[in-house]
């Protein structure tokens, strides 16, 4: 349920075209009694390399956001790790810049990259 | 001890050829029976003799140039031993899982020990050959010690000193006398030429160690084996360096190799059961100097790995057009035809390979690689395999499990010719595994 309603307001947020980085920075998510904000600048500050900047071009932001949320790899708590691990076991590889990435972690870092920077 | 000139002794064991797979098969057999007499010979001097190394030429057709085979090819005391770079591990067991083998992997396992006190190598390279890297279930921390043995200094004052054993450096094989199942004479002639004082010798029973190509030549010239893949099935090993960027999570790295050892070099490679079931062979990724340390981010946390360009080490698959035939018009100052060869790489098998490896170990988290650099250029690694290949039957081997010749009762190949597969291991230790074991044949059957 929490997933779900989280789910929609990322649907809204990409509707409404609030959009953009700034507005997905500021993502409100209302679970566990009190509402409470996903703050994704500090969530992904961890993981936040500006190398990362140009991976996944063509990948909308919110669509990375949303493949992340999805998969269980982004939570109202951060990136879990489990699931992370769990996703890339069985990715496809990406190249990006010459190097290869398991596509999940790919594009946590490259929406890390557009977030924080 | 050292003859200046061939006797007219019948000895119990004629060995033709005094490399690792020469050397050491006479030392375990001499050793194990001592009332046996054992002679060697030497198609070079105890120093590199100029007329024997052009004896080594061949004529060279795919991707290897004639002018790559003459130095993998030494005519002179301890063979090959002499130039090589001394590096060893244990062969996989990919192909003995693969049944490629006639025989278990255990039969050659147990003789690594006494290969590697041969070798001098630290007792890791038998005790701990490989382990997984921690939080894998498919990749291999397995590395290379370098010790490069000189069998020539190693056991040259053995050889002078030994009642049993005498070395006649400075004459060639230049055909073997068959008669009915037996080998019954050795025909030899002086290396510097002079064939007024050739020679026919005699012994109980013959062991051919004179190389990947010198092997399938000389029973070619001999007219032995013609119902055998003789020649057929010849490998190396494709070699590729600076293949790619490869970053290991250090912390891993240092859990299953310890600290920096002198000597030994890391390198990666994927589990035998993995490339069965997935068709693939062997391959090894192996660190080059220079090594750095980097963060980078594997499975979204900040580690910091170990960097570094890789030499790309492959399994050949064997292939029966891959093959040491006798040049037709080419001979050598001895007016023996040369050995003609032909050898293709496999590209896209490598490419496989090592995309295989690259897509394990970035799912596991534990490092990543940069692409494969373009072009894929090979060179081989002086690794002549696969020739006179053992197996279960004449019609796909040329040795039994016992490495003697189907057709002869009395004549055994010593050496990686005998290779049905060959691995992505650098062969010296195994064959030098493989020679204790023959050796300890041929006591075991004097």
């Amino acid at each position: 349920m929490n997933r779900r309603r989280f789910l929609i307001s990322l649907g809204l947020l990409g509707i409404g075209c609030l959009g953009g980085v700034s507005a997905i920075s500021r993502l409100r998510w209302e679970g566990f009694g009190q509402p409470k904000e996903l703050d994704l600048l500090s969530k992904l500050s961890p993981v936040a390399d500006p190398h990362f900047s140009g991976a996944l071009e063509r990948v909308a932001t919110t669509e990375l956001l949303q493949s992340l949320v999805a998969r269980g790899v982004l939570t109202p708590s951060g990136v879990d790790f489990d699931r992370l691990a769990l996703a890339c076991s069985s990715d496809e590889i990406e190249s990006f810049a010459s190097r290869r990435y398991a596509r999940t972690e790919l594009e946590l870092y490259a929406l890390a990259a557009r977030i924080v920077a | 001890m050292i003859l200046d000139e061939p006797t007219g002794e019948t000895y119990d064991v004629l060995i033709i050829g005094s490399g690792p797979a020469g050397l050491t098969t006479a030392k375990i057999y001499a050793e194990k029976v001592p009332s046996a007499r054992v002679l060697i010979i030497e198609s070079g001097a105890p120093r590199v003799l100029h007329h024997a190394a052009g004896l080594s030429k061949v004529v060279a057709s795919g991707d290897l140039a004639s002018d790559y085979y003459p130095a993998h090819a030494q005519r002179t005391l301890g063979g090959t031993s002499t130039v090589w770079t001394g590096l060893c591990t244990e062969m996989e067991k990919r192909a003995f899982l693969a049944g490629e083998w006639p025989i278990q992997y255990k039969e050659l396992a147990s003789k690594y020990q006494e290969a590697a006190l041969i070798l001098d190598l630290p007792s890791e390279v038998y005790e701990k050959p490989s382990v997984l890297l921690p939080g894998s279930t498919h990749i291999l921390y397995k590395p290379f010690y370098r010790r490069a043995t000189r069998f020539a200094k190693k056991y040259r004052s053995w050889l002078e000193t030994s009642p049993q054993v005498d070395l006649l450096p400075g004459y060639t094989v230049v055909g073997l006398g068959v008669g009915g199942r037996l080998v019954e004479t050795v025909r030899v002639e002086p290396t510097a030429g002079g064939g007024a004082n050739s020679a026919s010798l005699k012994a109980m029973r013959v062991v051919l160690a004179c190389g990947g190509i010198g092997n399938p030549r000389l029973l070619l010239l001999s007219e032995i084996g013609a119902k055998t893949p003789v020649g057929r099935y010849f490998m190396d090993h494709p070699h590729m360096y600076q293949a790619f960027l490869l970053s290991v999570d250090r912390d891993a790295l240092v859990q299953v190799s310890g600290p920096p050892q002198r000597g030994r070099i890391d390198a990666f490679q994927l589990t035998s059961e993995y490339c069965v079931e997935h068709g693939l062979l062997s391959s090894s990724f192996q660190f080059m100097k220079g090594l750095a340390e980097r963060l980078e981010m594997l499975r979204g946390r900040r580690r910091v790995t170990r960097f570094g360009q890789v030499i790309l080490r492959s399994e050949m698959k064997a292939s029966p057009n891959n093959r040491v035939t006798l040049s037709n018009d080419r001979r050598d100052a001895l007016g023996q035809p040369m050995a003609a060869i032909h050898l293709d790489f496999d590209r896209g098998q490598i490419r496989r390979e090592f995309d295989q490896f690259s897509r394990v170990l970035v799912r596991s988290g534990l490092g990543r690689t940069s692409e494969l650099r373009g072009g894929i250029q090979l060179t081989g690694g002086g690794h002549l395999m696969g020739t006179t290949r053992m197996g279960t039957s004449p019609t796909d081997s040329v040795v039994n499990a016992d490495c003697r010749l189907w057709d002869l009762d009395n004549a055994y190949v010593a050496g990686s010719s005998v290779f049905p597969a060959s691995g992505s291991a650098n062969p010296t230790i195994s064959l030098v595994a493989l020679a204790v074991r023959l050796g300890g044949h041929l006591a075991e059957t004097a």
